[in-house]
């Protein structure tokens, strides 16, 4: 599963690379863009990511309820549940998933990259 | 394709021959020697002049002349305040820094790690150097702090003065006004500007489980309070005392007086004492000692769940019998209370912030979050705290140690990473609205207002340019430079 991973520089990026350091084989990420926070990702930048070579594209940010920036988490997952509905309407098998943890728990973000797997694997192949 | 054969190729070529870039290599974790290796290979491919420093040596070591800095560290460390700083102190652009994280380089790299570290190198060297340059600069808030509360306690004042702080405590009707990363204070008769707010928690008691009214009327159900003044008179032989404490958070001192008060009552007057708890608090200056002494001389305490507690008053209705299962065994117990002794806790009252700060819309969202990147005390605005306690506890000792740490050390800020196009801003005061660190101000005549950004507020987040509709804020070079491929991807090849 190739995925391309957009992170804060807070709780996502610091996830991101303590669970590449930790060595999961089967995923491979593409490129990992740090942002200051989650919420300057626009719908735009999420489509043109989702437009190079990856399965998933991967949003790791701060926990909703105590991003670092009060609201960023929430512009972020408002903005990948618009840019989802859009993927499912032109049909194809690419879609954004949001984690939001730090790097004290990468099972969080171990949870997402397995629910997005599992449902990659479900996908008929075209 | 192998990278390394691929900058061979280039340099034989010529393409690079005449760029020589100065890079800087900064080790956050003073690990230099592990570095020397990957600095080492650099050299072979890229017309670059390396320094490698460690993060002591960055304010004598750094070089006065140089193209680009690589700040290479745990990634918990490599956001934007910390670079922030480093740039302030170096006097370096902020926008030709760039980091790796150096849990990606292993201490025994491969031939594939090089090339993924030459890959993200390459990368970086070739990017373009910034439009329009930024600037990273200190600010130092003053060393005085605004207490907002009722009846401060001397002995927290004092602590402030031990941390060589300042305070004042704002008495009658005030206002404070944001100035900068500095409050004005103001009162009816003069204006003082301080560094730092500190919050003090109003308490009020509480007591949650529901006491049937029949159980009620018995006369034998009273207030911690009410019964200690009884307890000293009169005699309780051969009776059971029951205290009900359904509360988590209860203060040390109520919790030091129940101990004594049980203790007393066993004691003196051989009477059987239960005290049925949801938590029992140990923790506090001579508490545990209470606690043994206590227990030793034969007080019960037992911890329940609460939601299974269920009180009947007797036949005589001299006292109430009490069903209740302890958490320790699961077994369901009966006993029959001639007294039962209701112990409040307490909750926090929040401060309404919105009658004392002017015209600054965070005030509705400043609650503590639970964020490992604030301070542990810090509400999310800067130079405001919460004190745990209103009175000088070892954790309100922390808080005050917290914001002597915040008034010497100040904070760090960028000028001129985003700018605002007069000309596309419609004024439609989305990015006020969106900024989380209130740093959006209108400025300009009656006739032409346009956003403009409070450097000094500013957190570099990014949220209003994200937001703006007429596309009228920019960030520059908010991410191109922070990319890199990770090795993983090598392993899949």
């Amino acid at each position: 599963m190739k995925i391309y991973g957009i992170a804060c520089d807070k709780s996502g990026y610091p996830a991101i690379v303590q669970y590449i350091a930790s060595d999961h084989q089967d995923i491979c990420f593409t490129s990992i863009v740090k942002v200051p926070c989650l919420g300057v990702i626009k719908e735009s930048e999420m489509l043109e990511a989702l437009e190079t070579d990856c399965d998933i594209l991967l949003l790791a940010g701060c926990p909703l309820d105590s991003c670092h920036n009060l609201q960023g988490s929430r512009f972020a997952q408002r903005r990948a549940i618009k840019v989802n509905r859009l993927l499912e309407e032109a049909e194809t098998t690419k879609r954004v998933y949001l984690s939001f943890g730090t790097s004290e728990k990468i099972a969080e973000l171990k949870r997402v990259l397995d629910l997005a797997r599992t449902i990659l694997d479900k996908q008929p192949t075209t | 394709m192998d990278h390394r054969y691929q900058f061979e190729r280039d340099n034989e070529c010529g393409k690079e021959e005449n760029i020589l870039k100065t890079v800087c290599i900064v080790s956050l974790g003073d690990t230099r020697s592990r570095f020397q290796k990957w600095t080492d290979q650099i050299q072979n491919y890229f017309p670059v002049k390396i320094h490698l420093i460690s993060a002591a040596e960055l304010l004598s070591q750094f070089p006065k002349k140089c193209d680009l800095v690589i700040i290479v560290g745990g990634s918990t460390y490599l956001n934007r305040e910390n670079l922030t700083r480093i740039c302030s102190q170096t006097g370096v652009d902020p926008q030709r820094v760039v980091t790796y994280p150096e849990e990606i380089l292993p201490p025994f790299p491969s031939l594939n790690d090089y090339d993924s570290w030459n890959v993200f190198f390459r990368r970086v060297i070739e990017s373009s150097s910034p439009e329009t340059p930024s600037e990273a600069f200190h600010l130092q808030p003053l060393k005085r702090v605004a207490i907002v509360g009722k009846n401060v306690d001397e002995a927290i004042l004092n602590t402030f003065h031990i941390h060589h702080l300042e305070t004042i405590v704002p008495l009658g009707s005030f206002t404070l006004r944001r100035n900068g990363i500095q409050y004005d204070v103001i009162t009816n008769t003069e204006v003082t500007t301080v560094g730092a707010v500190a919050i003090l928690p109003e308490f009020q008691n509480v007591f949650s489980f529901n006491i049937p009214p029949d159980v009620d009327e018995t006369r034998k159900v009273l207030f911690l309070k009410e019964f200690q003044p009884k307890a000293l008179v009169r005699n309780f032989r051969k009776q059971t005392v029951v205290f009900l404490v359904p509360e988590v958070i209860v203060s040390p001192e109520t919790w030091s007086s129940l101990y004594a008060l049980a203790q007393l009552i066993v004691q003196r007057d051989q009477a059987l004492v239960l005290i049925l708890c949801r938590e029992v608090i140990v923790a506090g200056e001579n508490l545990e000692t209470q606690y043994r002494t206590a227990r030793e001389a034969g007080v019960l305490i037992e911890k329940i769940d609460f939601s299974k507690l269920t009180l009947q008053p007797t036949l005589n209705m001299r006292g109430a019998w009490i069903d209740f299962i302890t958490e320790r065994d699961r077994i369901l117990q009966r006993l029959t209370a001639d007294w039962i002794i209701k112990v409040p806790g307490r909750i926090v009252t929040p401060t309404d912030l919105s009658q004392i700060v002017q015209s600054d819309r965070l005030t509705n969202s400043m609650t503590r979050p639970e964020n490992i990147n604030l301070l542990p005390y810090a509400l999310p605005l800067d130079g405001w705290f919460e004190l745990p306690d209103n009175s000088l506890s070892t954790e309100t000792q922390y808080a005050i140690q917290e914001i002597s740490n915040y008034c010497q050390h100040g904070v760090w800020c960028e000028k001129g990473r985003s700018t605002v196009d007069e000309e596309k801003c419609v004024l439609c005061l989305t990015c006020l609205r969106t900024c989380p660190w209130s740093a959006i101000d209108i400025d300009g005549s009656s006739k032409r207002k346009k956003a403009r950004i409070n450097w000094e507020q500013c957190h570099l987040c990014g949220l209003c340019a994200s937001s703006c509709p007429a596309g009228a804020i920019t960030w520059s070079r908010l991410k191109q430079n922070d990319m890199f491929i990770c090795p993983a991807e090598k392993i899949l090849r």
